[in-house]
This record gives C-alpha cells, sequence and structure tokens, in this order.
C-alpha cells in the first residue's frame, strides 16, 4: 500500500515535468518526419514510416527510463526528500518498489501514448488506422519493465546519475545485443571466453526478443504466447533485479 | 520511559584514508512519556546523528534503542513523528497534496485525514496556503508544513530537529506554543537546538551534547538542584557592600538592586542580620539555580580546554 502511495507521486512528479513534454514533442516531430522521409525512401514508403516510428517510441521511452531513472534516487538523496519518508512507517524496500512503479507507470503510460499519436499520424497518411502496432507496444512496455528494474538497481549502487544512467544504458545496449554473444559459444573460442560469453549470455536480459516491429511492420501474425513468455520474462527479470536494490538500498545510511 | 538509549556509538569511516571517525561516543538517555526533552549542543556536537540513528537512517555501531519499552522498528515509526532541521519536500506539490501523501503514509485517508489537514492548517496558520505550491512558501510556512506532517498522525513521540532555525522572532514564538500545545495533548516531545533561552523556556529536561557525548541531563524545572541562594539587596550602604560580598560566592546586578549569591543557609542568616543591622531592605530571597547557559558553557570550556 505504501509502495503505491509512493508510486503515485513519483507519477505525478514525472508528470509535473516540463522535460518529460519536450520528449513528446520530439518523439511526435520524429513521427511525422519518418512520413516525410519515408516518402523519399525506397519500397514501400508507408511500411518504412512504420518502421521508423515504432524505432522513435521504442527509443525515446528507454531515454525516458534511463534518465528518469538514474536520477529517481539520486534526487530524493539530494534533495533530502527521502528522510520524511523514511521517518514513517515505510519499509526501504516499499520505498523502492513505490519508485520503481512510479516510473514504470509513467514510462509505459509515455508508450501507449506516444504509440497512439503514431497510429493516428500513420493512419492520416495511409487512410485507415493499424491498430497492431498496439503489439509493439505491449512488448516495448514489457523490455521498458526490465530497463526501469536494471535503472533502479543501478541508482541503488551507484550514487552519481551519470554513473547509473551510463551502466542502464549500457546494460540495455548490451542487452538488445546478447544474442551476438552466441558466437563465442563456439569450440574455436578458449574454455575462459566460452564460459564468461555464457555467465554474460544468462546474466544479461534477452531485450532482442522485445522487438518485434519486423512481425508487426510487415503484417506477421505474433503468437499470443510468445508475448506471454515474454511477460512472463520481464517479471522474473525485474523481481530478481528488485529484490537485489532491496537489500542493497537497505544497507545504505542517510547521513 | 519511552524511550531508552543505551550505549549508543555511532563512527564514520574517512573517504579515502578509511579512518574511523567517531561522531557519538556511549550515549546513553531516557525519555520519559509527557515530557519535553530538548538536547542541546554546539553545531557538530552530534545531535542530528543522534536523530537519525534514532529513526533508521544511520546503522549505530555499538548500542541499543527502545521505543516504549521494546526495540525501534519501522513499524514503531507509526507512533513518532519526526520534523527534519530543514524540512525537505517535493516542489512539484501544493501543500495539501504533501500532506495527504505523508498522512497516507500513516495510513490515514478519506475524510478523516481531510478533516485533519484542514485542523492542523488552521491551528498553525497556514489555512490560507493549502492550495499553494511548496516552492512558493517562505521559511517560516515551510517549517509550520514540516511540522504538521510530523504530528499529522498524532504521535506519541514528536522528534524536533532544531525547530527554531531560521525562524524569525514571531515564527519562534508560533513554534514554542506549538511546543507546549503538543505537550498538553500528551506527545512527548524531544527536539534539538543551539538557542538557550528556547529551550530554558520549553524544556521539562535538557540534555548537553558536546563532541559526542552527553555531558549532563539537566532538571530544568526541578527546584532541588538549587546550589545557593540569590539575594537581591537595595539601597546598600558601603560598607554593608562590603559584607555581603565577603558572605557571598560572587555578585552580579539584580532586579531592584545588587544581587548576592551565597552558598548556604548560614550565609544567608549572617547577611540577613547583616542587612538589619545597617537597616537596609532585601529586595527578593530566592534560591539559585545555575542557569542552563551557564551549565552549557561550562562543559563548553571544559572541551575548549580538553582540545
Amino acid at each position: 500500500m505504501h509502495s503505491l502511495t509512493i508510486g503515485i507521486n513519483t507519477f505525478r512528479e514525472a508528470v509535473r515535468n516540463k522535460v518529460l513534454y519536450s520528449i513528446l514533442l520530439f518523439a511526435l516531430v520524429l513521427v511525422v518526419s519518418a512520413v516525410i522521409l519515408g516518402a523519399s525512401s525506397i519500397g514501400d514508403p508507408i511500411k518504412f514510416a512504420k518502421d521508423f516510428s515504432l524505432m522513435a517510441v521504442s527509443l525515446f521511452c528507454v531515454i525516458i527510463a534511463v534518465a528518469l531513472g538514474s536520477n529517481l534516487l539520486s534526487k530524493e538523496l539530494g534533495r533530502k526528500t527521502i528522510l520524511n519518508i523514511l521517518a514513517k512507517p515505510v519499509a526501504r524496500s516499499e520505498f523502492v518498489l513505490g519508485k520503481f512503479l512510479g516510473l514504470f507507470l509513467t514510462v509505459a503510460l509515455t508508450c501507449v501514448m506516444m504509440s497512439l499519436m503514431s497510429i493516428l499520424v500513420l493512419g492520416h497518411f495511409e487512410g485507415r488506422r493499424d491498430w497492431s502496432l498496439m503489439l509493439m507496444a505491449a512488448s516495448s512496455i514489457l523490455e521498458l519493465m526490465i530497463v526501469v528494474a536494471v535503472a533502479i538497481f543501478f541508482s541503488c549502487i551507484v550514487v552519481t546519475p551519470a554513473l547509473a544512467g551510463m551502466f542502464t544504458a549500457a546494460t540495455f545496449i548490451a542487452g538488445r545485443s546478447s544474442a551476438y554473444l552466441q558466437v563465442f559459444f563456439q569450440p574455436d573460442y578458449g574454455p575462459f571466453t566460452r564460459a564468461s560469453a555464457r555467465a554474460l549470455y544468462w546474466l544479461l536480459p534477452y531485450l532482442d526478443r522485445y522487438n518485434i516491429a519486423d512481425q508487426v511492420v510487415y503484417g506477421e501474425r505474433i503468437d499470443p504466447g510468445y508475448l506471454l513468455n515474454l511477460g512472463i520474462y520481464a517479471f522474473a527479470y525485474s523481481c530478481c533485479l528488485m529484490l537485489l536494490s532491496f537489500a542493497i538500498f537497505s544497507r545504505r545510511e542517510f547521513t | 520511559m519511552i524511550l531508552r538509549i543505551s550505549g549508543l556509538h555511532k563512527t564514520f569511516r574517512h573517504a579515502w584514508t578509511y579512518r574511523r571517525i567517531p561522531v557519538l561516543t556511549d550515549l546513553s538517555l531516557e525519555v520519559r512519556e509527557g515530557e519535553i526533552f530538548g538536547l542541546i549542543g554546539p553545531n557538530g556536537a552530534g545531535k542530528t546523528t543522534t536523530f537519525k540513528c534514532l529513526l533508521g537512517f544511520l546503522r549505530p555501531t555499538l548500542g541499543r534503542v527502545e521505543f516504549a519499552g521494546a526495540p525501534l522498528t519501522p513499524a514503531s515509526r507509526r507512533q513518532i513523528g519526526f520534523l527534519p532541521e530543514q524540512p525537505y519536500f517535493y516542489d512539484h506539490l501544493t501543500v495539501r497534496e504533501t500532506l495527504r501523501f505523508y498522512g497516507r503514509l500513516y495510513g490515514m485517508s478519506g475524510a478523516a485525514l481531510n478533516a485533519r489537514i484542514e485542523a492542523l492548517a488552521s491551528d498553525l496558520r497556514f489555512d490560507q496556503k493549502l492550495s499553494s505550491p511548496l516552492r512558493t512558501l517562505s521559511k517560516g510556512n515551510l517549517q509550520r508544513v514540516g511540522v504538521a506532517q510530523a504530528i499529522l498522525h498524532r504521535p506519541r513521540l514528536a522528534i524536533l530537529d532544531e525547530p527554531m532555525s531560521g525562524l524569525d522572532p514571531s515564527g519562534r514564538r508560533l513554534m514554542r506554543e506549538i511546543i507546549l500545545d503538543l505537550k498538553q495533548q500528551g506527545t512527548t516531545i524531544i527536539f534539538s537546538s543551539h538557542i538557550l533561552s528556547d529551550t530554558e523556556v520549553l524544556c521539562d529536561r535538557a540534555g548537553i551534547l558536546t563532541n559526542g557525548s552527553l555531558r549532563e541531563v539537566v532538571d530544568v524545572k526541578a527546584d532541588g538542584a538549587a546550589t545557593g541562594y540569590r539575594m537581591v539587596v537595595k539601597d546598600a550602604p558601603a560598607h554593608l557592600a562590603d559584607t555581603l560580598r565577603q558572605l557571598a560566592m560572587r555578585t552580579e546586578i539584580g532586579n531592584g538592586g545588587q544581587a548576592y549569591l551565597i552558598a548556604d543557609y548560614s550565609g544567608v542568616r549572617a547577611a540577613t542580620e547583616a542587612v538589619h543591622q545597617a537597616g537596609a531592605q532585601i529586595e527578593s530571597l530566592v534560591p539559585a539555580h545555575p542557569s542552563l547557559e551557564e551549565r552549557f558553557l561550562r562543559h563548553a570550556a571544559q572541551l575548549h580546554q580538553a582540545d
């Protein structure tokens, strides 16, 4: 219950932040420019515009998650607003969970809004609204759950928001590229390289699976079971990271 | 006893050399239910660190904190209110939203919470500011909101860290009234300050903290702590003044004449007879207590000598 109260407050803080609206506006400009760029590209211009828009929505939501997430705890510590909260009967884990919920709610709603904007803008040019783009939004939201958990985890470890942001962004990029690690599983590589690659492969979030833009743009059927699997994986991975965050944050002292 | 601190030690590690820096040393303290307890000390004495250890912001290196006879846990914070030295709030919220947020963290909700907020805002005289964003509030009003969030849930124990700091005279007066009102409602109050006059007026007892150690707990209101008698004599002729000076430990300017601080009752008798014989007038004769300021300065001087 406390986590929900803190989560709603975090969400309220984020939506009253003017920076969020600037990013949303920039994303809208990008979606519109995707249509213009699509007209000058080789092949189906609408497909190009859809692909570009989906990439923009996904990327901007990750940027928001990294920017807000890495600042979240350091801002509380820097402005000492955390003291007023932890002086109440609130467990530290409830505080961290609240921050996670608030940030996840913010980026999830941003993702839905940006996807709806894309559907409306693209629909205007295509002559029909392609609601299947919302499938990509659903997949992105699940991916964002992991990114937010990573951001919270790193901001529990390091005090500097820039470092937390860099680590989160690096984890996102590595997670999106983790399939390439399979190359190092081959017997051509030494045992240490193979073992390290395997360890990293299992440790990093497998975010590449969440990119279903191609299937959505080309109208391929997406198995609901696949989406369910993505959901279970995102939930389990986030839970593990949150448990680690609770443990780290409970050791922290506030001078 | 509502709060018992036993053998509290806190040391920090230097960031580079990793050397231990003691901040609190063997602090033991008991706060009685319903009293106002002042923790006084110079800057860096360890007052805020003590509060942070009580509230779990810092882990004591050694020692034990008990609230109402049981170890202090996050759940027991339901009965504790805390006002930080400088209340920090979320800029994006209005005063009402802020108090609703903190009220919910105490498990309050709905009409009861709203009514409590309205009542507190009226009592603490910031009801006109309820819809204002916090960033637009003056220091005095922020302090009032800080007090409101600390006592929203009618705590058994209110911990106030430097509640008078940065307030103008009218703000300090209001804060004194708030603290006395809280006491009347049955709340135990422990507050830190280095404004000794406020502490002396408000406190039942005060602990003098210097350099991380509790030097003395002063029973501010107790008569038994008298260390002599203070006699004020009006229009004493020169020969009487000489006699009284010989009988007194020291003299000072009193209200209505010269004041003589006499150590014991036999000295008082001798002084009274001398005054009668000289045909002078005793303006007042009262037990003398060393002021909080005197005691505080004595400890500060000892510390200065030790350094």
